[in-house]
């Protein structure tokens, strides 16, 4: 079970595919240039996803969870990247147009926020399904009784049959449903879900997340689910990893963070959560607003906000450092700590 | 079924659209000076012989009497008889319009072959020099006097250069005999694969001259178009599922982008009917245009109202066609003709 900590510099045999995490991203930059001059939308990411395992990615609105989503399938046309991202090993940033898009749906794929605008209004639900594999070469039939047989596993009934359907023909939950057959039929070993819940009512939520936790189970799939709902994150993810202003300010265990978690941000964010255990007379918000990705505070972003603030926040962004828990945290609070114990 | 009731609406619609064209352009042509019945009895008729042409015409009766018996002539196909060519109207009606037509589909195939390709680089590569360069010749183009560039075009290609025939439909060495009045296959059937491509050389300036000035609009809108399904977010998806980026383009972004395009193609089938016009007079190519002009020219009531109703009937049929066309295209504008909803 415990691998051998004795063969340094080496890995170790039997495992080498297996060993490979499903991401590993390192010192990711991504700017765009817009007339008014360069923005950095996301600064110094690193982030690793295992085999198998389930990351939620949360943080407000224009924190770079989306970008860094894009950026890991190299969408974002006006994106200017830097550092490193490897899919199952395979360095995407350096693959030609052509490379990229055969791992596309094969090794990592999407499922993206509103399941109508993600489907094809002019083609069955069918062909759209069947797709990923059709594009790969595989014949019609075989395809389509794969498509057939994806959609019966997520729970389409008669799927065979409402192939033939176009989305507008389709329920909400239905599509997602869909979408999610879509990013699945080629077996990718990486699933990314970019608020996949957000345009669905509760009760549908809550379906789609089961889903998405089954169907990591069964297949061995990594998912990483990039949200800003807390409340569907708890059950689902194994790990949090939080964004603050293009960064990633936390990263640890899911336990972990909802009990205690070490940024002040990220007390913030689970503090806002409102509980159904609790009595409350208000809502708690933080306050202030997340900075426009073009006008950042210097040094922590998070400063102006912070009720912990320090002189040195002002100047010096916090480099990453690891918790006593397992996680990191970027947060001068703990550097501090770190020094007096 | 979705077809059927979008055609019997649509033809009960061009009917009452085509009676009320009909009633219009004759009561405007009978304020229109000059006397018919002159132009009928000749330049040398004597009272008496105009008189009798008049009682023969049904002109000395009242004109809303006079329409009702035009209207009821008119569901038996009979547009009356020509004053001028003393031959029936629908004859030279069939006679012209074909060479019209052939005209006009030309140039539309002209417009697609040009416009599609180019409006599809120019939104992929959005803001580049190439996408600088077609807008920019887009809005020039677009400015250009149809009659001028016609007539430019004749002097410089045609005159000085010779590289395409001055005008008219086909050389005088062939011969050709009218079968579909289409003259590229009436060519071709008389004088095999030669004579059709000297049919299409001559047919070529004509219609890159209507293609030009219509093209324009069409590249315009689909541009726009093009850019703005290339925003959509099932475009992301498909590429996500790693479909490869011509198959993107042929699959997912042209068949959304282009329903503006055909809506803009059936209202400028109309238009270059009527543009048609001038470019058959300066190319001498004896079409709808050239019968028009001989109408008007002759105070030829009859010629005139019919090719006016005939104008009329190619765009009520150009605009079922466009509708035809959508709904094989979007599943969504099928659905809400079988009164489906959404």
């Amino acid at each position: 079970m415990t691998p051998d900590p004795g063969t340094p510099g080496q890995t170790a045999p039997g495992q080498p595919a297996q060993a490979a995490p499903a991401l590993d991203v390192a010192g990711l930059c991504v700017d765009v240039d817009t007339p008014a001059g360069r923005i950095r939308l996301l600064d110094d990411v690193s982030l690793t996803v295992r085999p198998g395992e389930r990351l939620a990615v949360v943080g407000e609105s224009g924190s770079g969870k989306s970008v860094m989503a894009r950026s890991i399938l190299r969408l974002g046309d006006t994106y200017r990247t830097t550092g490193s991202i490897k899919v199952a090993g395979t360095e995407v940033t350096r693959l030609s147009e052509r490379q990229m898009s055969r791992l596309r749906g094969s090794t990592v794929a999407m499922v993206f926020q509103d399941p109508l605008g993600a489907l094809n209004p002019l083609q069955t639900i069918g062909e759209q399904v069947a797709e990923p594999l059709r594009v790969r070469g595989t014949g019609r039939q075989e395809a389509e009784r794969a498509a057939a047989a994806i959609l019966e596993e997520l729970g389409v009934a008669r799927a065979a049959e409402r192939m033939k359907a176009y989305p507008h023909e389709f329920s909400g939950g239905m599509r997602q449903r869909v979408v999610l057959a879509m990013a699945l039929i080629a077996e990718p070993q990486l699933l990314i879900a970019d608020e996949p819940t957000t345009a669905l009512d509760v009760r549908v939520q809550e379906q789609v997340i089961d889903l998405l936790h089954e169907v990591s189970t069964e297949r061995n799939l990594a998912v990483i689910l990039i949200t800003h709902d807390l409340g569907i994150v708890a059950g689902f993810a194994d790990r949090v990893a939080v964004m603050y202003a293009g960064r990633k300010i936390q990263d640890d265990d899911a336990g972990r963070l909802f009990r205690e978690p070490a940024h002040p941000y990220a007390r913030g964010l689970i503090e806002a959560v409102p509980r159904i255990d609790h009595r409350i007379e208000h809502l708690v918000g933080i306050p202030g607003v997340p900075p426009h990705p073009g006008a950042r505070p210097s040094g922590c972003a998070y400063h102006p906000r912070c009720p912990f603030r320090m002189d040195i926040c002002e100047v010096e962004v916090p480099a990453e450092r690891p918790l006593p828990s397992g996680g990191t945290v970027a947060c001068h609070l703990f550097a501090l700590e770190g020094n007096a114990s | 079924m979705w077809i059927v009731r979008l055609v019997s609406r649509r033809v009960a619609l061009g009917v009452i659209t085509l009676i009320a064209l009909a009633a219009a352009v004759f009561f405007i042509s009978t304020l229109v000076p000059g006397d018919p019945a002159r132009v009928a009895a000749g330049e040398n008729a004597t009272a008496d012989q105009i008189a009798a042409a008049r009682e023969n015409l049904g002109l000395d009766k009242p004109v809303i009497i006079q329409f009702f018996l035009y209207l009821g002539r008119l569901l038996h196909g009979d547009l009356g008889m020509s004053i001028s060519t003393h031959s029936p109207v629908t004859e030279g009606l069939f006679d012209a319009l074909p060479t019209t037509f052939e005209l006009v589909l030309m140039s539309i195939i002209l417009m697609l072959v040009v416009a599609l390709p180019a409006a599809t680089i120019a939104a992929l590569r959005r803001g580049g020099a190439g996408d600088q360069a077609l807008r920019t010749s887009a809005v020039f183009t677009a400015g250009i006097p149809t009659f001028w560039l016609a007539l430019l075009v004749q002097f410089f290609i045609g005159g000085k250069l010779q590289i395409l025939p001055l005008s008219g439909a086909v050389s005088r060495q062939y011969s050709v005999d009218r079968v579909t009045g289409f003259m590229l296959i009436d060519a071709t059937i008389s004088g095999g694969a030669e004579a059709g491509w000297d049919a299409f050389l001559h047919l070529l300036m004509p219609s890159a001259v209507l293609a030009v000035l219509f093209g324009a609009q069409l590249f315009r809108a689909l541009r726009t178009e093009i850019i703005r399904v290339l925003a959509r977010e099932h475009i992301a998806v498909a590429r996500s599922k790693g479909v490869p980026p011509l198959t993107l383009v042929m699959h997912h972004v042209l068949p959304n982008s282009i329903g503006p395009a055909i809506t803009i193609l059936g209202v400028q089938f109309g238009m270059m009917v009527g543009s048609a016009v001038l470019v058959e007079s300066i190319f001498a190519l004896p079409g709808l245009g050239s019968y028009l002009t001989n109408a008007v020219g002759s105070a030829d009531v009859n010629a005139l109202l019919g090719a006016v109703l005939v104008t009329g009937l190619v765009v009520v049929t150009a605009s079922l066609v466009v509708d035809l066309l959508q709904a094989v295209r979007d599943p969504r504008v099928r659905a809400a003709q079988n009164g489906g909803g959404r």
